[in-house]
């Protein structure tokens, strides 16, 4: 049950999280280039 | 004008998580090109930029040399920016194995110590890999395979985070691998993956300071260049990862950086008759730029339209944002394990 919580609100959480990495990249971007060792995946 | 605003946004969301790849299903069904793939043993350069990896040299190294490809057809080259962390040292022990070291001892950045791996290549093809993900044996003869048909220029590999299917982020990767398997089969994917991919090193030019994202700079330049850049997931590496939703919104925030600093770089991505794969540079990566737009917008349009269905829209967005609050207390309660 508590699983099935934290599956139904961490959804919408990485969804908005996400979106919202878009702001920041752009904040990034303005502000000049982010350090960009430590590539995970792209 | 806030009706016309909510519906604009709503076209927009909707085309890009939706609308677009039901236009590639139907897209890949009619006009599915197939590459065409036969084994074959070209000279192959590894070219691999590290910066701190001392904890992760050793395991690289043994992984090279575990390769599945003729010794005497590839040159394994770590091109180092200036490390700190004692990560030279542990290199260097390997130059005597093979292993060409180009060592810089100013912090230029990736672009850079790329830019200095590839110019001491001599592989027809160069294969690019990161120090922390361990390549299956055989990803090299898989991706050199492609390029056996000479449409193809670029080749990139698939990353296998081998915990992702526990968590909302795994989902949304493997919604991601989709849609570069469906760009692929139609003509390019717009982007390869940093970790594993392959070129024709004669595609190669040297990459402007500080680019962001090189994985997706030097396969547009090959599209532009007329040739393919194809999505291969039998050419795999492999990367043991928690994958929090954090790490992933850092990752996710460099990333759009970087799509933002490609579109200033090259402009001529954005121009039909130039980019052969604008609709899918235009639906993917600016479409993913402009959503958080679009749902800003979407919201606030809602709250001037407050009659008939529109208020069980704007419901059903203040119950989305109100779980999506939950999820950050969740997230931020259990922080190393999202789901």
């Amino acid at each position: 049950m508590r699983n099935m919580f934290r599956r139904v609100v961490l959804v919408p959480y990485t969804f908005v999280l996400m979106n919202w990495a878009a702001v920041a990249g752009l904040y990034y971007f303005t502000r000049g280039s982010r350090n960009i060792w430590n590539p995970r995946h792209s | 004008m806030a009706e016309a605003i909510f519906w604009t946004a709503l076209a927009g969301i909707a085309y890009v998580y939706a609308g677009y790849p039901l236009l590639l299903l139907v897209w890949r069904r009619w006009g599915r090109r197939p590459v065409g793939k036969r084994p074959k043993e070209p000279s192959v350069s590894l070219v691999i930029a590290m910066r701190n990896e001392r904890k992760n040299v050793q395991r690289k190294m043994q992984n090279c040399f575990e390769l599945d490809y003729p010794a005497g057809k590839l040159q394994v080259i770590v091109s180092l920016d200036a490390p700190t962390d004692g990560t030279e040292a542990l290199v260097r022990e390997y130059a005597g194995k093979g292993v060409e070291v180009v060592y810089s001892p100013v912090h230029r950045g990736k672009a850079e110590a790329l830019n200095s791996g590839v110019a001491r290549a001599t592989g027809e093809v160069v294969v690019f890999a990161d120090a922390r993900q361990r390549f299956e044996k055989d990803a090299v003869r898989e991706l050199v395979a492609n390029f056996a048909d000479t449409s193809v220029g670029a080749v990139s590999g698939e990353l296998v985070l081998l915990e992702e299917q526990t968590n909302a982020v795994g989902a949304y990767w493997r919604y991601e691998k989709r849609l570069r398997a469906m760009e692929s089969d139609i003509h390019s994917v717009p982007g390869a993956t940093g970790a594993i991919y392959a070129i024709r090193r004669e595609l190669f030019a040297p990459l402007s300071p500080g680019t962001i994202l090189d994985d997706v700079v030097i396969p547009m330049r090959i599209v532009l260049a007329g040739k393919r850049v194809i999505f291969d997931p039998a050419a795999r590496a492999y990367e043991v990862t928690s994958q929090s939703t954090e790490s992933e919104y850092e990752r996710k925030a460099r990333t759009l950086a970087g799509n933002y600093q490609l579109f200033a770089q090259m402009p001529e991505l954005l121009a039909p008759w130039r980019n052969p794969i604008f609709v899918q540079m235009v639906s993917h990566k600016l479409g993913r730029l402009l959503v958080p737009y679009c749902l800003a917008a979407l919201f606030l349009s809602n709250l001037f339209l407050l009659q008939g269905s529109y208020v069980v829209v704007l419901v059903g967005q203040l119950l989305w944002y109100t779980l999506a609050g939950a999820g950050w207390l969740v997230s931020t309660r259990y922080s190393e394990s999202p789901i």
